[in-house]
């Protein structure tokens, strides 16, 4: 698609960097992903992490998003797990009509979001239909 | 024609299900697949309690303290304006939840603080002077 400076197999794109490197054990977020006029929009849900803390990166095709969780656990013994305090890792293919130089990716509330536009020539158009 | 149970949509487990789930509340074991997901911790002075609620503002959430049970309630809304079909993936659930927790001991229902951050609930729970553990001294006769 487009010219080289477009191309997936460019220089990778970071969205925003993690303040410090996410560590193991890891968890998949779940997420959803759906198409939008103008582009597809990821949603992950990734609690426990603030806005420094997410990395979004595209490379060959494939969104990867890292998540480190902040601050520390309350003090105490802990008499029920239900959930790990672990970063979040997760891959994602996507459709090689994303314009790779325009995504954008913002946290709020636990809900990592990612909009990545289409490519112009991608977008839906009305052609008109001449009469024969 | 009768329809065989695994087509017709009913969990024929479900009452087996249910019962699971009372027994995991009453012993405080995890409860698999309870929504939200909760931590409890427990030290000398309070109660900790934290709850996984991504995409949940506060003003969809209601936590309610009642003797040692919590229970937190809310809505976990939908993607705003996605048309049906648009979806590739869809896969962190929305709609309205009712968790109920029992707690240790029982908190010091005037000082229960809640606080949102980050998609996690957390709610402080301090003791009553009651159920404070304190050191007794031995007296010698």
């Amino acid at each position: 698609m487009g010219s080289d400076s477009t191309s997936p197999d460019a220089s990778p794109v970071r969205v925003s960097r993690v303040e410090r490197d996410v560590r193991e054990p890891m968890q998949t977020p779940p997420v959803d992903l759906y198409e939008t006029d103008t582009g597809w929009v990821l949603l992950a849900d990734v609690p426990g992490v603030g806005k420094d803390h997410v990395e979004v990166e595209v490379d060959r095709g494939v969104l990867t998003v890292r998540a480190a969780v902040s601050g520390e656990p309350p003090a105490g013994r802990l008499v029920l797990e239900e959930f790990a305090r672990a970063d979040y890792f997760r891959t994602v293919a996507l459709s090689d009509e994303v314009d790779w130089e325009r995504i954008g990716a913002n946290v709020r509330d636990g809900v990592l979001t990612v909009t990545m536009p289409k490519a112009e020539q991608a977008r839906p158009r009305r052609i008109r239909v001449e009469p024969g | 024609m009768a329809v065989p149970w695994w087509k017709s949509g009913v969990d024929p487990f479900w009452g087996l299900r249910a019962m699971n789930r009372e027994v995991a509340r009453l012993l405080n074991l995890p409860e698999p697949g309870a929504f939200p997901p909760v931590n409890v911790y427990d030290n000398d002075e309070e109660m900790v309690v934290e709850a996984l609620l991504p995409g949940v503002g506060t003003s969809e959430l209601d936590v309610t303290v009642t003797g040692d049970s919590l229970t937190i309630k809310g809505t976990k809304p939908e993607p705003p304006d996605v048309p049906e079909g648009r979806f590739a993936r869809r896969e962190r659930g929305s709609g309205s939840f009712s968790r109920t927790v029992r707690l240790p001991e029982h908190p010091d229902a005037d000082r229960i603080k809640a606080a949102y951050r980050d998609g996690i609930v957390t709610v402080r729970l301090p003791k009553s002077q009651a159920s404070r553990p304190r050191r007794v001294s031995v007296e010698t006769s």
